[in-house]
């Protein structure tokens, strides 16, 4: 697993292979489009939708087959900055992002940005802090990471154990996320949907792990890019005039507050650490859209906004996918990516958001009941939109959004053909795939790799290491299709727990083993003890009624308190060696050969010279 | 490969580089959203002042630090002879 040069390894005809699948996708949309007008059943269309979309991304891991250990860890780390910047992406906001953000946004209006700033904030963070660092190191995984760094088989094992609970967590959420959006469109059973998901992760990931995730996740993002776009595009044409709703929505805003005061929307303040998403349940909009700390207090949103963003610089899930690039430039250069992708999402988000507001108000209210527009009763019947009583004449405080729904609301609403608005509930199961394969996929070769191998003190040959790391991935999968269906809790819910959990477990201990050279093992388990402790004790509180939902906020206390008490074991406890001061000095450095890679010859050597 | 004795200031210079990209970005991470009830009543690209700052301008001070960092800590590495390319 030798460390590549700039620009060295990745495929010359890469881009040409996805350009054949953006133009391949586009035409199959237009194709679609055809069939819908010459009249074809629309259960037919929404079938074919589903099955080609998963077909096509299980095809690509198929494809992707492999079995060499660099390539179904890490890639064979050789993927451009831009493909992992869109991975990246895709992972971050996942099927949950994509739904829970926009629906949020438009339900609660600005105090919902909170979740956006600190995603974005999240990969800044990761970029200058962190990512370079473990892609020098060149781990499989960050208990990996953490076991070589401190060299020490407990730090890897308790690593290994924040990981797997931020990881199912997060895994379970992108699989709810992933059912609700292809219940949309297959209208079929919670569990033939499920096992349908499950196999179809089955089939994309275990040929070829890391490969085959990371080709087909490329081209999931692609399409969610494309779904999430597209009728954004359309609509503010509509509305404004101009194709770039993300940048000319402005104006619609101005005239949607002023039509808010006008209509009687109350702007409550709510105190400072109230932290009131909305929930599952449909709810109606609740203040005006411009007005702050309405829903979310002021507190409660800058704790929000750095526990989000602790989280996603901690991330099991992410941090991986940054190290499959093709150099540590690479990897700085592929979260500037991420940054504009992800930015580009929360504008477009911010877009649907105002212009359904906008529909809404300017609309709907004030309407009788017997003069609603027929897209009405069609949102009606998909459960995305309901009415509170009968009233005479709607308020907005009548009508019951579902928080999930809200990007299909708008392109229903402005009247679009119906294969866009399917296309729309395509995209958002390809992002909640690509998440959910990336959380399963980790999840998998921890297990195996910083669990199983880590307590056996086993050192298999590479096809015996492959085939366990695909039985963990195919147990994970299972496993995580199973809780999906049968726990009750709101994907966004779950989210933002597991990012408490990396935020607290793990961001602490990864900031300070890269920029404190003295932070020696028992520090760094301290650090994750501390962390996992105070998320475990905030879900008991929270689940004991004695702090509502800010309890997930708990980041925001665990990172200080985690730091302090890494500093303290550390310098009550032995120096770290010089072998260990020698490598943390080599991993600030981006030049050279991956540390892991050094570090497992140097194993390798020793082994065989006791045999 | 970097020489021994630019280990220090190379890493001298990235820990300065990281605070000088970092810091004013959590910065005005923390306090454009305190005042952008107040800055509503002003007009940017048709946007309310208060709402564009927080949405759309705190993507664009992101964007420009990562790619700022990028550029930066890239021309360190160079000249400390830390890049990979050697």
């Amino acid at each position: 697993m030798a460390t590549q040069t700039r620009g060295q390894a990745s495929s010359p005809l890469l881009g040409i292979y996805f350009g054949i699948f953006v133009a391949g996708l586009v035409a199959a949309v237009i194709l679609l489009l055809i069939f819908e007008q010459l009249g074809a059943d629309d259960q037919t269309l929404r079938n074919l939708l589903l099955a080609g979309s998963m077909g096509l991304f299980a095809l690509i891991g198929v494809v992707a087959r492999t079995s060499i250990p660099a390539e179904f860890f890490l890639a064979g780390r050789r993927v451009p900055a831009f493909f992992s910047g869109l991975i990246l992406a895709i992972v971050g906001l996942g099927g949950t992002g994509l739904m829970a953000c926009s629906g949020a946004l438009f339900l609660i209006g600005f105090d919902a940005l909170c979740l956006m700033l600190g995603m974005v904030a999240g990969f800044v963070v990761l970029a200058v802090l962190i990512a370079p660092y473990y892609r020098k190191f060149g781990a499989i995984s960050v208990p990996a990471f953490l076991g070589q760094r401190f060299e020490s088989r407990i730090v890897r094992l308790t690593g290994a154990s924040v990981a797997v609970a931020a990881l199912l967590l997060a895994s379970i959420a992108e699989m709810k996320a992933a059912m609700i959006a292809a219940s949309w469109l297959a209208g079929v059973s919670e569990r033939l949907i499920a096992i349908a998901i499950v196999l179809a992760i089955i089939v994309t990931l275990t040929p070829g792990g890391t490969r085959s995730l990371t080709w087909s996740s490329a081209a999931q993002g692609i399409a969610a890019f494309l779904a999430l776009m597209v009728p954004v595009g359309i609509a503010a044409v509509f509305i404004t005039n101009l194709p770039l709703g993300q940048l000319s929505h402005g104006p619609v805003l101005r005239a949607l507050s002023k039509t808010e005061v006008a209509t009687g929307i109350t702007a409550a303040l709510a105190p400072t650490f109230a932290f009131d998403l909305p929930g599952e349940v449909m709810q109606a909009i609740s203040g005006r859209f411009l007005t702050p700390n309405s829903s979310i207090g002021a507190g409660a949103f800058l704790f929000a906004t750095l526990a989000i963003m602790v989280g996603i610089a901690g991330s099991p899930t992410i941090l991986p996918r940054t190290a499959t690039t093709v150099s540590v430039y690479e990897t700085r250069k592929s979260l500037g990516w991420t940054v504009f992708l992800v930015g580009s999402a929360v504008m477009t988000f911010s877009a649907i958001a105002v212009f359904t507001r906008d529909f809404l108000m300017g609309h709907l209210v004030g309407l009788s009941p017997n003069q609603f527009p027929g897209a009405v009763g069609v949102l009606a019947d998909m459960g995305l939109v309901a009415l509170e009583g009968r009233p005479a004449k709607l308020v907005a405080e009548s009508v019951l959004f579902k928080r999930d729904g809200l990007l299909l609301v708008l392109p229903v609403l402005m009247g679009f053909p119906s294969v866009l608005v399917h296309l729309v509930a395509a995209g958002i199961l390809a992002a909640a795939l690509a998440a959910a394969m990336a959380s399963l996929a980790q999840l998998g070769i921890v297990l195996v790799e910083d669990v199983v191998y880590a307590v056996t003190r086993d050192r298999p040959q590479s096809a015996a290491r492959l085939h366990a790391s695909r039985v963990g991935i195919v147990a994970v999968t299972i496993l995580g299709g199973w809780l999906a269906v049968t726990l009750p809790s709101d994907p966004l819910s779950l989210m933002l727990w597991a990012l408490a959990l990396s935020g607290n477990g793990l961001f602490p201990v990864l900031l300070l083993s890269i920029w404190w050279k003295r932070l020696n093992g028992v520090g760094a388990v301290v650090a994750m003890l501390v962390g996992l402790g105070i998320t475990v004790a905030a879900f008991v509180v929270q689940n004991l009624g004695l702090l509502g939902s800010s309890a997930v906020l708990v980041a925001v206390l665990g990172v200080p308190c985690a730091l302090l008490a890494a500093i303290a074991a550390s310098y009550v406890t032995a120096a770290p060696g010089r072998h260990i001061l020698e490598m943390v000095r080599d991993l600030r450095i981006p030049g050279g050969e991956a540390i892991a890679d050094r570090e497992a010859r140097r194993l390798l050597h020793l082994r065989l010279k006791r045999d | 490969m970097i020489e021994r004795k630019e280990r220090k200031p190379y890493w001298r210079h990235t820990k300065r580089q990281m605070l000088t990209s970092l810091l004013p970005f959590l910065l005005t991470l923390i306090v454009f959203p305190f005042y952008a009830e107040r800055l509503n009543n002003g007009k940017i690209l048709g946007f309310p002042a208060g709402y564009f700052l927080v949405c759309h301008g705190l993507i664009v001070i992101a964007f420009v630090t990562v790619t700022s960092f990028v550029n930066r800590q890239d021309a360190l590495d160079h000249w400390h002879g830390a890049n990979e390319d050697v």
